[in-house]
C-alpha cells in the first residue's frame, strides 16, 4: 500500500512537469440510466464505462475481471479462469444478488439463486460495459441496490466481416473464437447477422495448498463452449428489431476425483433468447425486451469423508428459467423526459439431487411472478439543473412451492418431518427516486440524489431444504425483500489534462436476510447435533462509504487513472429470535474496507503496453467476524500490437509477482497466469 | 466474398452441431448373490433367540458401477442396518447376525448402480421354540480418565478388559473400542473412528487401525442392568438405527447400549462422572463373550 502511494506521488510529479493534452472527458452517450440514451454529464450518479477499447487493453480473460478497473467493484472469482463463476458487488454490499446486471438491457440475475453466469458472457463480444453506482430499483427494479451493470453487446457493422482468435495459456489453458458478421444497411436501413463461436479448455491446477494436499485432490479442469447467433432488420434511425440466440455449455471441475472420470465437476447448460424491438411512435421513444433463458444447471458431488471414508456421490440436475417482456418510454416535451413503462419477469425452479450412494432423491419447485409499472420525470431547469423524480411498483407472487423427498435412506430421513407443500405469498415494494444534477461545464457536473432499492428473496432460500455447512437450512416461503435507502452527493470536474469524480454515500438498509436458528436441532447423519436453520429478514444495516477516480493524461502516449474506494459496512441491529448470535455491529462479510486500483497505459499507433495493480482490503469471511481473508493486491500487465491491419498479437500476465492468495476455505488462487492471444481479421 | 462467407458460416455451424449427441442409459441391474460357502447361511431358516449367524454377498455390476449397498431388518418395522456408498464393479460383504426375539427376521439386501437400477435378495429367519443366550463378560467399577487425567487411561479395551495412556494404546491401536473424554461441558463415550476425538487426542490422526463402536441411551434401569446374566438383555437393547459414534452428555444412573467393531453388543452403567477434562468417568459394562 505505501509503494504504491509512492509511484502515485512520483507519477503526480512526473505528469506536471509535462506536456498537457486534451483530457479524455467522460462524456458519453449512456443507455441504462434513463432506459434510453442520455449524455451522462446529465446523469445525477456516478458513472463508469469500460469501451471496447479497453476491453482489448486490459490483461483479463473472463468479461468480468474488466470490472477490477472500476471504482468500488469487489470480484470473488478466487480461481480465475477455472472459478465456476463469478461474485460482483459493490458499494459496501455484499452478494451478487445485490448488484443488477443486464446484457443488452435484460436481467441476467436469477430468480433461483440472484446471482449471474459470468462464464457465458464472452469479453471479446462486448462492445462497452456501462456501470450505474448506487440504488436504481425505481426504474429496474428487484436486485438494483447497489448499482447496474449493463453489457452492450457487438452490433454488425461490416457489410461482410469476421475474424478469428486463438489463444494459448498457463496451465494448458487454450481457445478459439471466430466472429462473423454480415450487414446490408444502406441509408439506415437493411439486415445484419452475426454468427459467433467460442471455446476454451484447460488442464487446471490443484487448488489445495501442499500442506493439505492428498490423494483426492485433483486439478480444476475447464470446457466451455458458447454459440451466439443475431440476427436484426433496421427499418430507419431510429427503429430496429433484433433477435438474438446463445447456447452455452460451461462444465468446470471442482477439485476433487475420486472414482469418476471427471471427478466432481459443475456445469452450466445455457440457452437465452432475446428480441429487442425499439422505434418512436408520436414522438415517444419506445424500447422492449423479451427475453427467455432456461439454464441447467448439473452438478457431480464425489466426496469421500477423511475420518470415516464414507463415500458419497451425487447429481444434481436444476432446471432454472427467467422469462420476461421489459417496456420502457421515453416522451420529450417541453423541458421535461418523461420515462414510464411496465415490466412483466416469471422466474421458475425445478431442481433435483439424485445421489447415487443411497435412493434419495429430493426436489425442489417454486414459481414467482413479478409485475411492476413505473413513472420518471426528469425536469431540466435553465439548461443547467436537472430534478429527477420518480417511483415504481413491484408486485411479487410466489407459487407452487414445494420440497419433496423420494426413498429417503438415513442421509434425508429427517427432511420428511419439514414441510412438503410451501404456502403461497404476495409481497410489493415501493421504489421511489428524487435527484438532482447541476452541470457546472459542459463537462463537469455535481448531484445529489436519494434512491431506492431492494433485492427479492430467492427461490432456493424459499423452497429448498437442506445442509448446509452451519446446519440444517430449512425453506421459508414467507421470506420478504431486502431494502434499502441510498443518499449520494458526488461531483465529476473536468479541467485541462484532469479528470476528478468523487461520491459520497449513506446507506441504510432494512430486513436483511440472514440465518437465524429455529431452537431447534436434529442429527443430519452424522454424530453430532447440527442447529436447524432458516432465512429471516432479522437485519438493519448501514453503510457509508465514498469512491474517488482520478484520471490524467500527462504526456503524449501516456495515460495514469488511478481510484479508491473506502466502505463502512455494519449491521446496525439484529433481531435476535432463539438464543442466536446477536450480529449487531459486527461488518459485513466479504466487504473490503480499502480498495485501489491504477493504471498506466502507453498507447502508439501499433503497440499498447499497460501495467495495473489492484488492491483488496482484508475482509472477513463469516457473518460472526471470527475470520478475515489476507489482503490481495496484483500487479497484471499487457502488451498488444496490430500489423498489417488484419494481425493482432498480444501477451497478457495476470498476478506478475505470483502473490497466491487462499479463500476462506483455504483453497489457492491460480497465481501468475499467462495469456498469449493471436488475431486475424478477414473479409 | 459472398461465397467465402456463406462456406465460413457452413464450417462454423457444422463445428457447433459436431457435439449434439445424446448419451444412452442401460437399464440392466446389478446382479447380487448370497455366498454359499462353508459357514455361511444362504438360505431361509428357523433358528433360536440368541443364536448368531454369518450371511455372505457377492454383487457384480452390469453396464454401470454399483454405488450403493444397503442392509436393513424388517421385524416389528423396518430398519436400516447398514448404508454404505461406494463405486465398484464387484464386491464382496460378510456380517454376522444375531437373531433377535421378533418371530421372524427378514434381511434383505439391496443393491443399486450410478444409472440407479436396483436389485433385492433376503432371507427370512424365523424363531424357534428354543432360545439359545449367548455368555457374557463382565468389567466392574472401571475408571477411565478424561484427556488430561494423569492417573487413568483414556482407552479401553473390550477384548482385554484393560485400560491404556494414549502412548500405550497407539501401540495396540487394534485392541481400543472405548474412549473417554470430557469436552467443555460434555461427558462424552466416543471410539477412535470418531470424527472429533482426534482434536482431543492428537496421536489419532496418525493411527492406521480406527475401530468403531457405536453407543446409545437406552431406558434401561440399574436395577435391569445388574440382573442381566446373559446377552438376551443386551441383544433386546441395542438399536443399530439410533446409534452414533460418540454419546454425549453422558451422566450418572444412565445405560447405554454399545455395539463394537467385531459386532459383539454390549451395556455400560454409568455410575458416576467427574466433569473435567482432568477428572474420571466409573462404570460397569457387560458384552458379548
Amino acid at each position: 500500500m505505501k509503494k504504491f502511494f509512492i509511484i502515485f506521488l512520483l507519477l503526480s510529479q512526473f505528469s506536471f512537469a509535462q506536456d498537457t493534452i486534451k483530457p479524455q472527458i467522460l462524456n458519453e452517450i449512456i443507455v441504462t440510466a434513463l432506459r434510453g440514451s442520455q449524455n451522462s454529464i446529465d446523469i445525477p450518479a456516478n458513472i463508469s464505462v469500460i469501451s471496447q477499447n479497453q476491453i482489448q487493453n486490459f490483461a483479463v480473460v473472463n468479461s468480468d475481471e474488466l470490472l477490477k478497473s472500476i471504482v468500488g467493484i469487489n470480484i470473488d472469482r478466487d480461481f480465475g479462469i477455472f472459478s465456476k463463476n463469478s461474485s460482483i458487488s459493490m458499494r459496501g454490499l455484499n452478494g451478487s444478488h445485490r448488484t443488477l446486471v443486464l446484457l443488452d438491457g435484460i436481467p441476467l440475475n436469477k430468480t433461483d439463486g440472484g446471482g449471474v453466469n459470468w462464464n457465458r458472457i464472452n469479453p471479446d463480444n462486448i462492445e462497452k460495459i456501462e456501470i450505474i453506482k448506487g440504488a436504481a430499483s425505481s426504474l429496474y427494479g428487484g436486485n438494483a441496490m447497489s448499482g447496474i451493470i449493463n453489457i452492450v453487446s457487438q452490433k454488425p457493422t461490416k457489410k461482410f466481416g469476421g475474424k478469428v482468435k486463438l489463444f494459448y495459456g498457463t496451465y494448458n489453458t487454450f481457445g478459439s473464437n471466430l466472429f462473423l458478421e454480415a450487414s446490408n444497411i444502406r441509408d439506415n436501413k437493411g439486415f445484419y447477422c452475426e454468427l459467433n463461436g467460442f471455446f476454451r479448455k484447460g488442464n487446471g491446477y490443484i487448488v489445495a495448498p501442499d500442506s493439505t494436499k492428498d490423494s483426492l485432490d485433483a486439478k480444476t479442469y475447464l470446457k466451455e463452449y458458447s454459440s451466439i447467433a443475431k440476427l436484426g432488420y433496421q427499418f430507419n434511425k431510429k427503429s430496429f428489431l433484433e433477435v438474438e440466440y446463445n447456447f452455452s455449455d460451461s462444465k468446470i471441475g471442482d477439485g476433487t476425483k475420486i472414482f469418476e472420470n471427471d471427478g466432481g465437476f459443475n456445469q452450466y447448460l445455457t440457452h437465452f433468447l432475446r428480441s429487442t424491438l425499439k422505434t418512436e411512435v408520436f414522438g415517444v421513444k419506445i424500447l422492449a425486451n423479451g427475453f427467455y433463458q432456461l439454464e441447467n444447471y448439473l452438478r457431480q458431488s464425489e466426496t469421500i469423508k477423511r475420518q470415516t471414508k464414507k463415500y458419497t456421490l451425487y447429481n444434481t440436475d436444476s432446471k432454472r428459467t427467467d422469462a420476461g417482456i421489459w417496456i420502457a418510454a421515453n416522451y420529450f416535451f417541453a423541458n421535461n423526459i418523461l420515462t414510464f413503462g411496465s415490466d412483466a419477469k416469471y422466474g421458475d425452479v425445478v431442481a433435483e439431487d439424485n445421489y447415487k450412494t443411497s435412493t434419495d432423491i429430493l426436489t425442489n419447485k417454486g414459481k414467482m411472478y413479478f409485475y411492476s409499472f413505473f413513472v420518471q420525470d426528469e425536469f431540466l431547469f435553465l439548461e443547467k439543473l436537472r430534478i429527477i423524480a420518480g417511483i415504481r411498483y413491484d408486485l411479487v407472487q410466489f407459487r407452487e412451492g414445494k420440497f419433496t423427498i423420494e426413498e429417503p435412506t438415513i442421509l434425508t430421513d429427517f427432511m420428511t418431518l419439514y414441510p412438503k407443500n410451501f404456502s403461497d405469498t404476495n409481497w410489493f415494494a415501493l421504489s421511489p427516486k428524487f435527484s438532482v444534477n447541476y452541470k457546472i461545464f459542459n463537462d463537469s457536473k455535481i448531484y445529489f440524489s436519494y434512491s431506492k432499492g431492494f433485492r427479492p428473496p430467492i427461490l432456493d432460500d424459499m423452497c429448498k431444504n437442506g445442509n448446509i455447512s452451519k446446519g440444517f437450512k430449512m425453506a421459508n416461503p414467507k421470506l420478504k425483500p431486502e431494502n434499502l435507502h441510498n443518499f449520494e452527493i458526488g461531483y465529476l470536474f473536468n479541467i485541462a489534462n484532469l479528470t476528478f469524480e468523487q461520491a459520497i454515500y449513506y446507506s441504510l438498509g432494512n430486513d436483511f436476510q440472514y440465518f437465524v436458528g429455529t431452537g431447534d436441532s436434529i442429527y443430519t447423519g452424522g454424530d453430532n447435533l447440527k442447529p436447524i436453520l432458516k432465512r429471516q429478514n432479522v437485519g438493519e444495516v448501514e453503510i457509508w462509504g465514498t469512491e474517488i477516480k482520478f484520471l490524467l493524461n500527462f504526456v503524449k502516449n501516456f495515460s495514469f487513472s488511478t481510484n479508491y474506494a473506502f466502505n463502512y459496512s455494519k449491521i446496525k441491529s439484529f433481531t435476535v429470535l432463539q438464543n442466536d448470535k446477536d450480529l449487531t455491529n459486527k461488518f459485513l462479510m466479504e466487504v473490503p474496507k480499502n480498495q485501489v486500483f491504477s493504471s498506466l497505459e502507453w498507447k502508439t499507433k501499433n503497440l499498447n503496453v499497460i501495467f495495473s495493480y489492484n488492491f483488496r482490503d482484508k475482509q472477513f469471511i463469516d457473518d460472526e467476524n471470527t475470520q478475515e481473508s489476507d489482503i490481495h493486491s496484483t500487479f497484471d500487465f499487457k502488451i498488444s500490437t496490430q500489423f498489417q491491419e488484419k494481425f493482432y498479437i498480444s501477451l497478457s500476465v495476470q498476478d506478475i509477482f505470483n502473490q497466491r492468495f487462499t479463500d476462506g476455505k483455504g483453497n489457492l488462487s491460480p497465481g501468475r497466469f499467462f495469456i498469449s492471444n493471436f488475431i486475424y481479421k478477414f473479409f | 466474398m459472398a461465397k467465402k462467407f456463406i462456406s465460413t458460416i457452413f464450417l462454423f455451424c457444422m463445428l457447433i452441431f459436431q457435439n449434439c449427441t445424446k448419451e444412452s442409459q442401460s437399464n440392466i441391474p446389478p446382479k447380487i448373490e448370497f455366498l454359499k460357502e462353508n459357514g455361511f447361511l444362504s438360505q431361509d431358516s428357523a433358528i433360536p433367540m440368541g443364536e448368531k449367524i454369518k450371511i455372505g454377498i457377492i454383487s457384480q455390476k452390469n453396464d454401470e458401477n454399483i454405488t450403493f449397498f444397503n442392509v436393513s431388518l424388517e421385524n416389528d418395522s423396518l430398519k436400516t442396518l447398514l448404508d454404505s456408498g461406494m463405486n465398484s464393479e464387484k464386491f464382496v460383504y460378510h456380517c454376522n447376525f444375531i437373531k433377535t426375539n421378533a418371530k421372524s427376521d427378514k434381511l434383505i439386501f439391496f443393491v443399486m448402480d450410478k444409472n440407479r437400477n436396483k436389485s433385492t435378495i433376503s432371507l427370512s429367519l424365523t424363531k424357534t421354540e428354543v432360545s439359545k443366550f449367548g455368555k457374557i463378560k463382565n468389567f466392574v467399577s472401571k475408571n477411565i480418565g478424561g484427556q488430561k487425567n494423569s492417573q487413568f487411561g483414556s482407552f479401553f479395551s473390550l477384548n482385554e478388559g484393560k485400560l491404556f495412556t494414549q502412548n500405550e494404546a497407539s501401540q495396540q491401536q487394534n485392541l481400543i473400542d472405548i474412549i473417554y473424554y470430557f469436552d467443555i461441558f460434555e461427558a462424552t463415550l466416543s471410539s477412535p473412528n470418531e470424527s472429533d476425538v482426534a482434536s482431543v487426542f492428537n496421536d489419532l490422526t496418525n493411527w492406521v487401525t480406527k475401530n468403531e463402536t457405536r453407543y446409545h441411551v437406552t431406558n434401561l434401569t440399574e436395577k435391569q442392568f445388574d440382573e442381566a446374566k446373559n446377552d438376551s438383555l443386551l441383544i433386546v437393547s441395542f438399536d443399530q438405527t439410533l446409534a452414533k459414534r460418540k454419546a454425549k452428555y453422558v451422566s450418572q444412573g444412565q445405560i447405554f447400549a454399545f455395539r463394537n467393531h467385531s459386532g459383539e453388543i454390549g451395556l455400560i452403567k454409568i455410575i458416576s462422572v467427574e466433569k473435567l477434562n482432568t477428572g474420571k468417568i466409573l462404570i460397569d459394562i457387560k458384552v458379548q463373550e
